[in-house]
């Protein structure tokens, strides 16, 4: 669970990119960007399950850029975690790591979703 | 007679991407396409982005250093190798001052760290194709900050 005083989401990311690449382009980095994640975070559970600390770091990494590109703070935020985590070999902590990556993204998924719907002028 | 160069129909600078997120690439090359450039050829890997750079024989290149099938500072070797004289931009999230210097040695031109805005990374390519070197500040800043590295023992 985030803590309240940290915030989950940076809305000024998005507007950031909104600015330099329009709000259509915008909203399709967005859905590009779930889509990813998943790809990413099922990416770093398979190389847990294998012992291969170079994929999970490699996975977190990109899920670390991409997460700050859109404003996915936390999910930043744990992925760096991970990241160093795998660097040093420390496989067993990013078991724990992994769930509190998944919660994050479940966090924020609906507010990029949302965010999305809004610049593709969805509903 | 003489015979004149051929020119391309498309008189913009001509860019390859090369980051294994779908989502950067996406990003960079929406920024770079506003800004005037022909992206050229994407790829999401090492190897990939070596032959591309062979066979498209872009202006500049953009690479990502960790990427699959090699890295970059494997790609940045074998591109500076096959092509000199087409400056590399490294887009990294390293502000490390040693990994600025190993870029700058296989052959890197420039340096430029991924939590920059699409604007800076659009005149970073700029810059590169104009001849000029676009160096991150702040990896400039750690690399002097740094110990340099002792090579015996």
């Amino acid at each position: 669970m985030s803590d309240p005083a940290d915030p989950i989401f940076d809305a000024d990311a998005v507007a950031r990119l909104t600015e330099v690449i329009g709000d259509s382009s915008t909203g399709r980095l967005i859905d590009l960007y779930l889509g990813e994640a998943q790809d990413l975070l099922a990416t770093i559970a398979a190389g847990i399950a294998t012992r291969n600390d170079e994929e999970v770091a490699r996975a977190a990494h990109s899920l670390k850029s991409s997460s700050a590109s859109v404003g996915a703070l936390t999910v930043s935020t744990v992925s760096a975690r991970v990241e160093t985590m795998a660097q040093s070999l420390q496989l067993d902590a990013v078991v724990v790591l992994l769930e509190q990556l998944r919660g994050a993204f479940d966090d924020v998924r609906s507010l990029l979703t949302a965010e999305s719907a809004r610049l593709s002028g969805g509903p | 007679m003489y015979v004149l160069p051929v020119d391309r129909e498309d008189p913009r600078p001509r860019v390859l991407i090369a980051d294994d997120s779908a989502v950067t690439r996406f990003g960079v090359r929406t920024a770079l396409e506003q800004a005037g450039f022909d992206v050229c050829g994407e790829a999401a890997d090492s190897e990939a982005a070596i032959q591309l750079a062979v066979s498209e024989r872009p202006d500049v290149c953009l690479l990502d250093m960790k990427m699959p099938k090699g890295g970059g500072v494997h790609a940045v070797r074998e591109i500076t190798r096959a092509l000199p004289d087409t400056p590399i931009v490294v887009l990294t999230g390293s502000e490390s001052g040693a990994d600025l210097l190993a870029a700058l040695r296989e052959g890197a031109w420039g340096y430029i760290l991924k939590d920059e805005d699409l604007t800076a990374i659009t005149h970073a390519v700029q810059s590169a194709a104009a001849g000029e070197r676009p160096i991150s500040k702040r990896a400039m800043r750690e690399l002097l900050r740094e110990p340099p590295a002792t090579d015996s023992p």
